[in-house]
């Protein structure tokens, strides 16, 4: 059964075909979570809560070749409200849970020492628009086109976006070093959602 | 400084390896499942038996007719909720079932999304007494001859769900079937109180029998006490000779798996005759073939046959 089955037949309650798309889908979904949210531990939340909103909103999914991007919409957005949702607890609450930070801490390591860093380490200290862009892109292999349709913005806001990204990637990876930090800040008032 | 293509090809290859560095847990799917499941809405109390079953078709037939017999059951459903599932019952699926006690019973419709039913699958195996004893956590014992005559001819595994709605049984079919040889699926199906059991096909010239074993659970309890029972002493052991009305279900066959159809009324209503006992906390059930029934007194030596040699 190819993918396309696979949806249809999760869409008319077939619990099996639902299974095997989270066979396909985990291990992708789980690496954009972690990606974008910097910790395993929170990265599986993500996945899960995404797996249940796609099983209780499958049928709400229109055309079935748009899955990908309905799915990743999916993920991403629930990425976005559980990193916002943890940030505080972890660090406030829970600072002994930090050790799943510590890829995110990096760029502090960074600050103080003026170690170069790692592409992975550097992503942490993107805005979250511009981390999910480049992880769409690069890890998703997702098109400007896909990812305009996922996060609900026009392509040139990706198209910058992705820009942006790379440039302060750049910065902070110690090449390029004097070039300027462009700081973006997502104020979500430029998306616009697709699905509504 | 690198070029931009290199650059790209850097960020690509570096979120690659780190993305992939990750899989998910082995809970991560059980934790979905049982989420969809625990959030469903549905609260009635109201049990019902449904057979799934997979395997050569005279095993199926036999287990299907056996455990086709264990479908009395009584409700306990509140008035609330009786209210709320007459105002329902024209908008939704809904399945015919039995309700009452032995003595007085009836076949109603009920929404088929909030009624609980009790569901056993199976399919055949062939593994040894000692591999399905490990397996199933009770001594599982299947003598190759009973009575000098009944001999074993098939054997099956089994996966009785204590609690769950038909609809959430026809969505969960294929994960049902893929309990019975994989642990996680079992436990990922907790909220509807899983319990593993066997059970072998005996056949002679005259009759062919179904013996199966399952854990004693509430359900069982309360479907064996409200039938009409004859007690009868196994050399020690009480065992019970029951009178049970068996609703005439046509069987269909989906996804390779034969089962009731009880979104349709029964045909009629039957009645049937099976004998159990319980010994260490296992429910041991004889049941039989339609037309291949023995008497109440064959029936004992069969079972003081089984329990004789199982003990050896």
């Amino acid at each position: 059964m190819d993918k396309l089955d696979l949806i249809e037949h999760f869409q008319l309650g077939d619990m099996s075909s639902f299974s095997e798309l989270y066979k396909l889908y985990s291990r992708p979904a789980l690496g954009t979570a972690y990606l974008i949210a910097g910790q395993k531990s929170l990265a599986e939340d993500i996945v899960q809560e995404s797996f249940i909103q796609c099983y209780h909103s499958i049928k709400t999914l229109k055309n079935i070749e748009t899955f990908d991007v309905w799915f990743y919409k999916i993920v991403t957005r629930t990425g976005w409200r559980m990193v916002a949702k943890n940030k505080s607890t972890l660090l406030l609450d829970e600072p002994e849970t930090i050790d799943t930070l510590i890829d995110y801490n990096a760029f502090a390591k960074f600050n103080s020492c003026e170690e170069k860093m790692t592409i992975y380490e550097s992503l942490a200290k993107l805005s979250l628009p511009l981390r999910t862009v480049i992880v769409l892109y690069y890890f998703n292999d997702m098109t400007i086109k896909d990812i305009s349709k996922v996060l609900g913005c026009f392509e040139g806001t990706v198209k910058s976006r992705l820009h942006n990204a790379k440039k302060q990637l750049r910065h902070l990876i110690g090449e390029d070093i004097n070039m300027p930090v462009i700081e973006t800040n997502y104020t979500g008032k430029e998306c616009v959602d697709h699905g509504k | 400084m690198e070029n931009k293509q290199d650059f790209e090809e850097r960020i690509r290859m570096e979120l690659k390896l780190k993305g992939n560095e990750v899989s998910p847990s082995d809970e991560l799917y059980s934790k979905i499942i049982n989420d969809v499941i625990n959030n469903k809405k549905g609260s009635f109390e109201m049990l019902k038996n449904r057979i799934i079953n997979i395997g050569s078709k005279r095993l199926v037939a036999a287990i299907l007719c056996a455990l086709m017999i264990l479908s009395i059951v009584s409700f306990s459903t509140s008035e609330n909720v009786k209210a709320f599932a007459t105002e329902t019952i024209n908008h939704i699926k809904t399945i015919f079932v039995l309700d009452g006690t032995n003595t007085d019973y009836k076949v109603v419709e009920k929404p088929a999304d909030t009624t609980f039913i009790w569901l056993s699958t199976s399919k055949d195996t062939k593994l040894s007494d000692n591999e399905l004893t490990k397996k199933v956590g009770f001594q599982v014992s299947f003598p190759e001859v009973l009575c000098s005559d009944m001999k074993l001819t098939d054997k099956c595994e089994l996966i009785y769900l204590n609690k769950i709605t038909y609809e959430d049984s026809q969505k969960l079919q294929p994960n049902i079937l893929k309990a019975i040889n994989d642990e996680t699926v079992f436990n990922s199906l907790n909220t509807y109180e899983p319990a593993r059991g066997v059970g072998a096909l005996y056949t002679n010239d005259k009759s062919e029998l179904f013996i199966s074993n399952a854990p004693i659970s509430a359900e069982i309890k309360n479907l064996l006490s409200s039938s009409k029972l004859t007690k009868v002493d196994l050399n020690g052991t009480l065992g019970y000779w029951a009178e049970i009305p068996v609703p005439s279900y046509s069987l269909i066959e989906q996804n390779a798996i034969t089962q009731q159809d009880i979104t349709k009324q029964p045909k009629d209503i039957k009645t049937s005759h099976m004998f159990f006992w319980s010994s260490n906390k296992v429910y041991y059930t004889i049941a039989f073939l339609p037309d291949k029934e023995l008497s109440m007194d064959e029936t004992v030596a069969i079972a003081k046959s089984f329990i004789d040699q199982s003990a050896k």
